[in-house]
C-alpha cells in the first residue's frame, strides 16, 4: 500500500506482480468432480473454519496423500496400514481365526470361546466362502481360511513394524 | 479334511489374478464403481470379469458400499495378503 501511493515506486511495485505471475504460471488448473455429498461436507469443514476454501482443502488433502505415499514402500505397506484404520487387528473375527490357526492341535471347539466369539463362529461358519467347517463338536479351519488366518497374522505382526 | 475341500468354493488361477487386480486397485484407490474397476485392472474381458467380481461378492470378499461401489470385506483383505503376493514384493 504504501510503495502504490509514492508515485515513483509505482514500477518496482508493478515488478513484483510481473514476477508473481510468473511465478503462478508454474500452478496448474485441476478440473475435478465431487459428489454432492462430499460438497456439503467440504462446506462443513469450511464453515467451521479449518479451511479457508474448497480449494485449501483439497490442496491440503493432497499434499497429505503424497506425503504418505512416499513414506510407504509398496502396496503391501498400503493394505496393512488400511487394515489397521478400519480396525481389522482387533476385530473378533480376526482373533477368532487367528486363534483357531494357531491351536490347530488343539482340537478346539466352540466351548472354549466365549459367547460373542461363539456369535462369530456362527457366522464364520454360515460364510459363502467357506472359512470354518464345525465337524463332530470340533471347529476346523478349511484351507480357505488358513489362507485367511496367515493374512491376518502376516498383516499384524507387520503392522507393527511399520505403525 | 478331504471332505472339507470339496465343498469348499475355491479361488484359483485366473480368479485369483483377477481378485488380486481388484484389491489392488480398491486398496489404492478407495472404493470404485464396477466399471472403474474393470477399467483400472485393465480388463481385456469386461463380460467375463464383471462375472469373476460379482463371484467375489457372492463369496463376501467384496461389499457394496453407497448401493453401487465395491469394496474389500475384512475377511477380504486378510485372504488378499495371503494369497496375493504381495508379503514378497513388500520391498518391491
Amino acid at each position: 500500500m504504501e510503495v502504490f501511493q509514492r508515485g515513483i515506486k509505482t514500477e518496482k511495485y508493478i515488478n513484483s506482480i510481473t514476477f508473481n505471475n510468473s511465478k503462478m504460471a508454474l500452478t496448474e488448473t485441476v478440473p475435478t468432480k465431487f459428489p454432492e455429498q462430499e460438497v456439503k461436507m467440504m462446506d462443513k469443514l469450511i464453515q467451521r473454519g479449518l479451511y479457508i476454501s474448497r480449494s485449501d482443502l483439497i490442496r491440503e488433502a493432497t499434499r497429505e496423500k503424497i506425503k504418505e505415499n512416499k513414506e510407504l514402500r509398496s502396496d503391501f505397506d498400503l493394505m496393512v496400514k488400511e487394515m489397521k484404520e478400519k480396525g481389522d487387528f482387533g476385530s473378533l473375527e480376526g482373533k477368532v481365526i487367528a486363534r483357531l490357526f494357531l491351536e490347530q492341535g488343539k482340537e478346539l471347539s466352540a466351548n472354549n470361546f466365549n459367547i460373542a466369539e461363539q456369535k462369530v463362529i456362527r457366522k464364520l461358519i454360515r460364510h459363502p466362502f467357506g472359512i470354518l467347517k464345525a465337524k463332530k463338536g470340533k471347529l476346523l479351519l478349511t484351507e480357505n481360511g488358513q489362507k485367511t488366518a496367515r493374512g491376518y497374522l502376516k498383516g499384524l505382526a507387520y503392522a507393527r513394524t511399520l505403525f | 479334511m478331504p471332505e472339507l475341500c470339496s465343498k469348499m468354493p475355491e479361488l484359483t488361477g485366473y480368479e485369483l489374478n483377477v481378485f488380486c487386480r481388484v484389491a489392488k486397485t480398491i486398496v489404492k484407490k478407495g472404493h470404485l464403481e464396477i466399471n472403474a474397476i474393470l477399467k483400472f485392472i485393465g480388463s481385456d474381458n469386461h463380460k467375463q470379469d464383471k462375472k469373476i467380481i460379482q463371484k467375489l461378492y457372492k463369496l463376501q470378499l467384496l461389499k457394496m458400499h453407497r448401493a453401487d461401489t465395491y469394496e474389500l470385506t475384512p475377511i477380504g483383505r486378510m485372504f488378499a495378503i495371503d494369497a496375493c503376493e504381495w508379503f514378497k514384493q513388500r520391498y518391491a
